[in-house]
C-alpha cells in the first residue's frame, strides 16, 4: 500500500477541508493575523508548492494532481452556513481542479514581505481567501467532499489514494449529520480506496494560544484535551512515504504515528501540510 | 427573455404563419393574373397554391450554420515568478471580493470522467458504494518501493534539556555541531553528532513555568 508514484497517467488527489467558522477570527498566537488568514495563507503556499513540484518546465504545470478545497462554516458565495468549494474567481464552484487549471486561475497575485531581511517581497498567488462565520459543520464537509473523492477514486483506480487534510480550530457542531457521527463519516471517507490503499484523512487542530504545547504525528491521544482525542481517532496512520517526509523535515514520528497535529501555529501548519502532500512524482 | 429562441436572438413568427403568408400572397398574385389574361379561375388558384408551396419549401430548407461569434481570448498571465500574473495588471474580470454576497455560483454536477469505473447504481450513496472491495491493481501500475524505516529508531533520539529535562528546545547549527537553548530554563549548551548526549536531570523546579496543554 501507498507505493504508487504520482504520474500524469495516474495523478494524485489532494483535498483540503478548511474550517471557516466564526472562531477562526481569533488572533493566531503572537502573529498579527487571524487563524482564518493564517490558514488561508498556509493553504495557498501549499498549493504553490504543489505547482512547483509539478513544474515540468518553467511556467508550466503538469497534471500530477487534482486539488480541491472545501470550506465549511461560512459560505461566502452561497450564503449562510454550510459547505462549498472554496476556490475563488474563475474556479469558483469547482470541487476538484487539475493543477494546470489551478496555475492559470489564481484570484490575485499579492506581494508578501520576505522572511529574509533586505530581500524583495515575494509575489504569491492566491486561490483561497480568508473568511469566517457561523458554526463548524465538519460532518457535512466530509459528506460533501467524500462524494467528489469517491468519484475521483472510481476514475483513477491505480492512483495513489486520495489525501484529505482537515484544518480546524473547533469542535464539530453538526454531529450526527444525516444519522451518522463524525467517526462514522470519517470511516466512510477512508473506505474509499484505490488499488494502492484506502484514502488518507489527516487532521490538524489550530489554537490561538501561542504557548500551547504542540503535538505532531502522535501515536497516542494520551493527555490531549478535547477535541484532540476525537480528531486523533479519525486520523489515518501516517504511511511510510509521509513518515519519511516528516523525518526529512526534522519532525520525529513514533511508530504508529497518525496524520494528526494538535495546537499548531502557522509555521507548523505549513510543515504539517508539506508532510501530508509531498509525494514522489515521475513522468 | 422570450420563451422562444436563444439568448441574443430576436423572436420570429412560427413556420406555419410564414407558409400561410406566402401561399396567400401567391393566391392574390394568381387571381390578379387571371383577371388580366382571362384565364380559368380554377387553374389560376391551382398554380398559385403550387407555386406558394414550392416557395415555402425552398425558404424552409436549413440555412448553413453561422459560426458562433468569436469571444475575445482570455488574457493570459504574464510570466513572472512561477509564471504567475503580474499583480499590477488589471484583471480581465473582477475577482469576487471577500465575503461578496448576492453572487450565485452554480455547483457543477458530479461528472464521471472518461474511463471511470464507476459501478455505483443510481440512488446509492457514495459511502455505501465505497464500502465495497478495493479495485484490483492494474498490471500497468508502477510501484515505488516504500522507504526503509527499520533503522529509523536506532538513528534517532529525543533531545531533552540536560539541566531540567524539558523538551522545548531551540536548535541552531553551529560550526562544530549544534547549539541548543532550552526554552523552559534558558540553559544553553553545545553538542556534536557522534558524541554522547549530556546526562539529563529532570528538574521541573528549574523551569520558569509549567505549560500544560491547552485547548
Amino acid at each position: 500500500m501507498y507505493e504508487r508514484d504520482i504520474s500524469r497517467r495516474d495523478p494524485g488527489c489532494v483535498v483540503f477541508l478548511l474550517d471557516r467558522s466564526d472562531s477562526m477570527k481569533q488572533a493566531w498566537g503572537n502573529s498579527r493575523e487571524t487563524m482564518a488568514e493564517g490558514a488561508a495563507r498556509a493553504l495557498n503556499e501549499t498549493l504553490l508548492e504543489l505547482l512547483f513540484t509539478s513544474q515540468g518546465e518553467p511556467g508550466k504545470a503538469r497534471h500530477y494532481f487534482d486539488v480541491g478545497v472545501f470550506g465549511y462554516g461560512l459560505r461566502p458565495v452561497g450564503g449562510g452556513e454550510g459547505v462549498e468549494p472554496a476556490f475563488g474567481g474563475k474556479l469558483a464552484g469547482q470541487p476538484l481542479v487539475a493543477l494546470p487549471d489551478l496555475r492559470d486561475n489564481p484570484i490575485a497575485v499579492r506581494e508578501m514581505p520576505s522572511v529574509d531581511v533586505g530581500a524583495p517581497p515575494s509575489r504569491v498567488p492566491v486561490w483561497v481567501e480568508a473568511v469566517h462565520g457561523h458554526r463548524t459543520p465538519m460532518c457535512q464537509a466530509v459528506a460533501v467532499a467524500g462524494a467528489h473523492v469517491y468519484e475521483w477514486a472510481s476514475a483513477h483506480p491505480d492512483s495513489f489514494p486520495p489525501i484529505i487534510i482537515n484544518i480546524t480550530d473547533g469542535m464539530v457542531t453538526d454531529s450526527p449529520y444525516e444519522g451518522a457521527g463524525l467517526d462514522e463519516w470519517a470511516q466512510r471517507l477512508v473506505n474509499i480506496q484505490t488499488s494502492d490503499g484506502p484514502a488518507l484523512l489527516f487532521n490538524i487542530f489550530l489554537t490561538p494560544a501561542g504557548s500551547a504545547q504542540l503535538v505532531m504525528f502522535p501515536a497516542t491521544d494520551r493527555g490531549l484535551p478535547a477535541p484532540g482525542p476525537d480528531l486523533f481517532r479519525i486520523s489515518s496512520l501516517l504511511p511510510p512515504p509521509m513518515v519519511a517526509n516528516a523525518l526529512s523535515a526534522g519532525i520525529p514520528v513514533e511508530p504508529g504515528g497518525r496524520g494528526f497535529g494538535f495546537n499548531a501555529d502557522a509555521t507548523n501548519l505549513v510543515r504539517f501540510l508539506e508532510v501530508g502532500t509531498k509525494v514522489d512524482v515521475r513522468d | 427573455m422570450s420563451g422562444h429562441g436563444r439568448p441574443g436572438q430576436e423572436p420570429s413568427p412560427p413556420p406555419l404563419a410564414w407558409a400561410l403568408l406566402v401561399i396567400a400572397a401567391a393566391l392574390v398574385g394568381g387571381l390578379a393574373a387571371a383577371a388580366l389574361v382571362h384565364t380559368s379561375l380554377v387553374i389560376a388558384v391551382a398554380v398559385a397554391v403550387v407555386l406558394g408551396a414550392i416557395a415555402v419549401a425552398v425558404f424552409r430548407s436549413p440555412a448553413p450554420e453561422r459560426p458562433a461569434p468569436e469571444r475575445p481570448a482570455p488574457e493570459r498571465p504574464a510570466p513572472g515568478r512561477a509564471g504567475f500574473a503580474d499583480p499590477r495588471r488589471q484583471p480581465s474580470s473582477p475577482a469576487p471580493s471577500r465575503g461578496q454576497a448576492g453572487t450565485v455560483v452554480e455547483l457543477l454536477p458530479l461528472q464521471t470522467p472518461p474511463g471511470a469505473n464507476n459501478s455505483r447504481p443510481a440512488g446509492q450513496s457514495w459511502w455505501d458504494a465505497a464500502a465495497g472491495p478495493p479495485p484490483p491493481p492494474s498490471s500497468a501500475a508502477q510501484r515505488a518501493p516504500a522507504p526503509d524505516l527499520s533503522t529509523y529508531l536506532a538513528s534517532t533520539f529525543i533531545a531533552q534539556c540536560p539541566r531540567c529535562g524539558a523538551f522545548r528546545l531551540d536548535a541552531r547549527r553551529a560550526p562544530n555541531g549544534w547549539d541548543f537553548h532550552c526554552e523552559s530554563c534558558e540553559y544553553i549548551w553545545a553538542w556534536q553528532p557522534g558524541t554522547p548526549w549530556p546526562p539529563v536531570r529532570v528538574m521541573p523546579g528549574r523551569r520558569r513555568e509549567s505549560r500544560p496543554p491547552s485547548p
